[in-house]
């Protein structure tokens, strides 16, 4: 133990000041208190204990001793107590001397006696000092003993000055913690502040997180709810967690929506592409715990699409560090999963899990939503589709078979429906590229015809639309139309054979050709081995043409009635089939060929059977009965057939009649040439002759002939037979009577000496009935001979007989005698040769044309010659026949005696005749003829030039109009020469109208062309009559009076 | 029968028939009978006038000594074609015969007839100077 020092009050001092004024760390302010009161003030130990001023609970103990001493429990809390029983009174911090702690009452007797121990010292005495804050908190307990020097305190000499030091000390102490506490109280406020601030900004950041993923999750649940389309919904959904997570791979695997499963990435950056296989592949692997069945990779369909981010470069390969696969469930069913991977750490915070759970919930709401969508769609459509005929193919956008209705299947023969095998099959049908393109083009491609296994299609493949035009697949339709095609080639093969049947008709114009053609065309297509065309001959169907089927035959086959089958087929004009003739209890069995089938059709043209078709299979042949299209195309050749018959027959009749005209014209012709030409003109006396040819001509002949001595021979003869041969054999025994009869006087020597002529002609077989009579002009005497012609009829005043005489025909007998009569005809005689037509002819009530009727008509007319008298007889026979319909030649002959003046006017002085052709050359030298016999009449060079251009314009007008300007007809002038005028007589023979250009106009612009002709004929001449004599070709007349005072030239 | 045709007035044609061709005078000469037989001839010959764009056309008919309805007809075709050209055709000297049968036709009433070809040219240059104004 050393000798006290006195208190270093510097020490003290620096002490209190560093506490107050400066804010010292709580280890600090224990040091520097702790210092100051052992070093400073001078007191051996200490020991101190502070408290939490809020909760009383210690901060810290500290003591100089070794091991501490602390301030017991219980001295403690009576410390505390005081200092709340006081601490109204006093601030400042309180400082007790305990002299005697033995005594003391808060003394810890067992402690003390501990120490007393401990230290080998009594410890009585000890300062205590307690700490209090501004507002009286306890901040601390001192002890402040001298247990270590074994001194009690008060025995120190500077006791009492070291005393008074600890309470400034404590008082600084008690500031400085204060302070401390004041500042780390501030401290902690300050920290507080940063604290709120950071978790503000955190709030703030999440606020703005969850609004983009609220704004995210609203848009994405408005668009997904428009939309029906799998794939836009996925894409939606991808779009969405774009914007919030910032993943570089996002993956999604659906189940159900391509069969085998489908892959949809989106890259938010470049990646290899083996990453995204090992992406799909993980996926695959992630999923199939989840689901019952069986994920083959090879068959689900990928797609990768890329957000293009071009610059960003990634370290290669990428290392992945954060994923997350969400199972995508719909109603308890997991309907795919849908992964986001990530090469940053932590990319996903919870928040954006959450999210990506909440997408994901939505993507399978939706995807399971459009999948009942489509179920029900497909539902409804399979009804329909199923009910529909026509053969159903749906596919969708990813051409996969969506729907096959059964009709498809049945049609293209897909037993097991499936993408593939429907694929194949229009592979096979060869309009998978057709489908292909028309799925591209979206063009639809309609009716293709396509033909498989014999089965004919009419196929639509049409894409599919929705409302935004993207293809949400393809509709394929399958028409069978096999039977259609079938009747399409029945229909093409009856054209062809109808086409045939026309060519035939075309090129064969005799039915009897067409017939034998018909029938083998008909064998051919019937197949048949028998056959028969009956065509209708009045009332009778007559067999035409036959194969292996004669009439004998034909007959056979009947009914039991006896009525032949194609008597019954006439009898009913229907189609008329038997079959199994053998076993067919209406037929007769008894005959000699055995036949399976017989199929009689009428030919029929408009309503009416013209014929009859017999066809026939013989039995035990390989097809013994036709078809329904057989027998149809046999009917629709035989209905042609029937307008080709019936076309062949008309024109076999056309033909016929054409002939018969062409005969009738040539005969028309002959007869006109050989009859003759010139009629004899006589003084006193006028011959006449008209001779109309029937429709059908006929043998009629007269002739005169100008004898010797100015005597006329007059004959007429009748050859039997029509036509042609007639006009031949009357062209001969003209030919035989003009070179014999010249020089024959007597008729009887004349008929003898023909007769023999003729009935040595090797060529005339024929009998010639023919009257002959020499007339004397000068004694009007008639010697007359028959050789079985019809006798001559005389008419004299009001009577009349027949001159007649016996003998046959010319060239019956060779050694035939004739007789002749003699008789003197006197003035006002007529005579009448006359073919049988004219006597035979009958009016339609069978009245007959006799004699009595010339008669009257002889009477009636005495002075008028021979031609007018005979033109007034065939006036009246035509009124009285009229319409004439004669089937024979009416042939007259008259003589006519008038010795009157009159009569001698009417004759003409001359007649010239002249024939020419309708060449044109031939105008001129009528011209000139015209002229040569005007002049020597004596007519004024006026008319003769009017009389040229009248008789060129008729000239004109029959080249033009009778023979169309063809050079080959006939036209014969007859100038008629009389003291007073001049008659031309023009005739022709030509078919045309010569009656059309007579009637003539006045006016100008009318009259170009041929009616300018007429028109200066009128003007011209001074009568024109126009004469239709024949049926062939016309006659006109023209008249022209020589002027009086004229000169009458040599007559 | 020969026709000839010459250029009068550069617009104006005459046209003369004969019967044949006489070197030294350089004319037609002899009468010539205009009727079915070699109208067409002549129809020609006015119509090549009419090809070559030439339409006031003079004929002169004074060796025509006759006349039928195809000759009337070819004349009254040329004037008719004439007339449709804007032009004019004209006849020029007819014999008796053939005026007569002109002016029974009432030919004469369409187509204008002159005795002197003076006149008749008179007639035609006037028509064209009178068809040039307009």
């Amino acid at each position: 133990m050393t000798h006290a020092t006195p208190p270093s009050t510097k020490v003290v001092q620096d002490a209190i000041h560093t506490l107050k004024e400066k804010v010292v760390a709580r280890d600090d302010i224990v040091k520097k208190f702790c210092s100051a009161i052992t070093q400073g003030i001078g007191f051996p130990d200490i020991s101190l204990i502070l408290f939490n001023p809020t909760d009383g609970a210690v901060l810290l103990a500290h003591s100089t001793l070794d091991p501490a001493w602390l301030i017991p429990i219980q001295e403690r809390e009576w410390l505390i107590k005081q200092v709340q029983k006081t601490a109204a009174t006093t601030t400042s911090p309180c400082i007790r001397y305990i002299a005697d702690r033995d005594t003391h009452p808060f003394t810890d007797k067992q402690q003390l006696h501990d120490d007393t121990h401990y230290f080998q010292f009594d410890c009585k005495d000890a300062i205590y000092v307690t700490l209090l804050s501004d507002d009286n908190a306890v901040l601390g307990i001192a002890a402040i003993y001298g247990w270590r020097e074994q001194r009690r305190l008060s025995e120190d000499p500077y006791f009492s000055e070291r005393l008074s030091l600890v309470p400034p000390l404590s008082e600084a102490t008690a500031i400085a913690i204060d302070n401390l506490l004041v500042h780390q109280r501030i401290e902690g406020l300050l920290s507080d502040k940063r604290e709120l601030k950071e978790r503000i900004q955190r709030d703030e950041e999440d606020l703005k997180r969850r609004l983009l993923e609220l704004t995210v999750l609203y848009d994405t649940s408005n668009s997904l709810g428009y939309s029906l389309n799998y794939t836009q919904i996925v894409g939606i959904v991808m779009d969405a967690l774009g914007k919030v997570l910032h993943f570089d791979i996002c993956t999604i695997f659906l189940l159900d929506f391509v069969p085998g499963g489908e892959i949809i990435t989106r890259l938010s950056r470049e990646i290899d592409d083996t990453f995204v296989k090992s992406a799909q592949t993980n996926i695959i692997a992630a999923t199939s715990p989840f689901i019952k069945r069986r994920v083959l990779p090879e068959t689900v369909k990928t797609s990768v699409t890329k957000i293009e981010i071009p610059h960003i470069r990634i370290e290669n390969p990428p290392i992945m560090r954060s994923f997350a696969n969400v199972p995508l469930i719909f109603k308890e069913e997991v309907i795919g999963m849908l992964n986001v991977c990530s090469t940053l750490r932590n990319a996903f915070t919870r928040n954006e899990m959450t999210f990506l759970h909440t997408m994901a919930n939505q993507l399978s709401a939706n995807l399971g939503r459009l999948k009942i969508i489509k179920r029900l769609e497909k539902s409804k459509m399979d009804a329909v589709i199923r009910s529909m005929t026509d053969g159903v193919i749906m596919m969708d956008d990813t051409d996969r078979l969506e729907i096959i209705n059964p009709a498809a299947q049945d049609m293209l023969r897909i037993k097991h429906p499936s993408t593939e095998a429907v694929l194949e099959r229009l592979s096979q049908m060869k309009i998978q590229t057709l489908y292909w393109e028309t799925a591209q083009s979206g063009d639809p491609s309609l009716e293709q015809e396509i033909s498989y296994k014999g089965t004919y299609f009419s196929v639509n493949i049409v894409p599919v639309f929705d409302s935004e035009d993207s293809r949400v697949g393809t509709v394929l339709v399958f028409r069978d139309f096999t039977e259609l095609h079938k009747m399409n080639k029945v229909n093409s093969q009856r054209l062809e054979v109808i086409s045939k049947v026309d060519a035939i008709i075309k090129s064969i114009s005799d039915l009897d050709g067409l017939l034998s053609l018909l029938m083998e065309f008909i064998m051919t297509v019937a197949n048949a081995e028998m056959g028969a065309i009956q065509l209708l001959n009045g009332r009778n169907f007559q067999t035409r043409v036959h194969s292996n089927f004669p009439d004998k035959i034909r007959r056979e086959y009947k009914f039991i009635s006896g009525e032949t089958i194609s008597e019954y087929t006439a009898k009913t004009r229907k189609l008329c089939l038997i079959e199994n003739y053998l076993h067919n209890p209406k037929v007769n069995h008894q005959v000699k060929i055995l036949i399976d089938s017989y199929l009689c059709i009428p030919i029929m043209v408009k309503d009416q059977s013209i014929g009859l078709l017999n066809i026939a299979r013989r039995y035990g042949t390989d097809h013994p009965h036709w078809s329904q299209d057989e027998i149809k195309t046999l009917t629709t050749i035989t209905n042609l057939s029937g307008t080709a018959i019936y076309n062949a027959i008309l024109y076999q009749e056309t033909l016929k009649k054409q002939k018969l005209d062409q005969e009738l014209k040539i005969a028309n012709e002959i007869q006109t040439k050989l009859l003759p030409e010139v009629i004899p003109q006589l003084i006193g006396a006028s011959i006449g002759a008209i001779s109309v040819p029937a429709r059908e001509i006929g043998g009629d002949y007269y002739d005169f002939f100008e004898l010797e001595n100015g005597h006329i021979g007059i004959c007429i003869a009748d050859i039997v037979g029509k036509g042609v041969p007639a006009g031949l054999y009357m062209a001969m025994l003209k030919s035989i009577l003009h070179t014999h009869l010249m020089g024959i006087s007597s008729p009887k020597e004349a008929l003898e000496k023909i007769n023999l002529l003729l009935f040595r002609d090797p060529v005339i077989q024929k009998f010639v009935p023919l009257f002959y009579a020499i007339f004397n002009p000068n004694e009007k005497t008639l010697v007359y001979a028959n050789a079985g012609h019809e006798p001559a009829v005389l008419f004299r005043n009001d009577h009349h007989q027949q001159l007649d005489t016996e003998g046959f025909p010319l060239g019956a007998l060779a050694e035939s005698r004739y007789e002749e009569k003699t008789i003197t005809l006197n003035d006002g005689d007529t005579l009448l040769l006359f073919t049988d037509g004219f006597i035979e002819s009958r009016n339609d009530k069978g009245l007959r044309f006799d004699v009595d009727q010339v008669q009257s008509l002889v009477t009636q007319t005495p002075n008028i010659s021979s031609t007018a008298f005979l033109e007034k007889l065939y006036a009246q026979l035509k009124q009285h026949l009229d319409p004439i319909e004669a089937s024979d030649d009416v042939t007259v002959v008259s003589l006519r005696i008038n010795t009157s003046a009159t009569a001698r006017e009417e004759s003409p002085l001359r007649i010239k005749k002249i024939r020419v052709t309708s060449a044109k050359r031939f105008v001129k030298r009528i011209r000139l003829e015209t002229e040569s016999i005007a002049t020597e009449m004596g007519f004024s060079d006026e008319d003769i030039f009017n009389l040229k251009l009248a008789i060129n314009e008729a000239q004109a007008n029959v080249i033009e109009h009778a023979y169309f300007g063809s050079e080959k007809g006939d036209i014969l002038f007859e100038f008629r020469i009389f003291s007073d005028r001049l008659e031309v007589i023009i005739k022709d023979f030509g078919p045309g109208m010569g009656s059309k250009t007579i009637k003539g106009e006045d006016h100008l612009d009318e009259l170009e062309g041929s009616g300018l002709g007429v028109y200066l004929i009128k003007t011209m001449m001074d009568n024109v009559k126009y004469n239709r004599t024949s049926k062939v070709g016309t006659e006109l007349c023209l008249t022209k009076y020589l002027k009086k005072g004229a000169a009458h030239g040599n007559h | 029968m020969e026709i000839i045709k010459s250029s009068v007035h550069p617009q104006i044609i005459k046209v003369e028939i004969g019967a044949e061709y006489n070197e030294g005078q350089k004319k037609v000469v002899g009468t010539v009978e205009l009727d079915i037989e070699n109208q067409a001839h002549f129809v020609d010959v006015i119509n090549a006038i009419f090809e070559d764009g030439r339409v006031y056309v003079m004929v002169d008919m004074q060796n025509v000594s006759y006349i039928d309805s195809s000759g009337l007809w070819a004349l009254f075709e040329g004037h008719k074609k004439a007339a449709q050209k804007s032009g004019k055709l004209v006849l020029l000297q007819p014999t008796k015969d053939v005026k007569r049968v002109l002016d029974i036709t009432k030919m004469s009433s369409k187509i204008q007839v002159f005795a002197e070809e003076k006149l008749a040219m008179a007639q035609l240059i006037n028509d064209a100077e009178l068809a040039d104004r307009e």
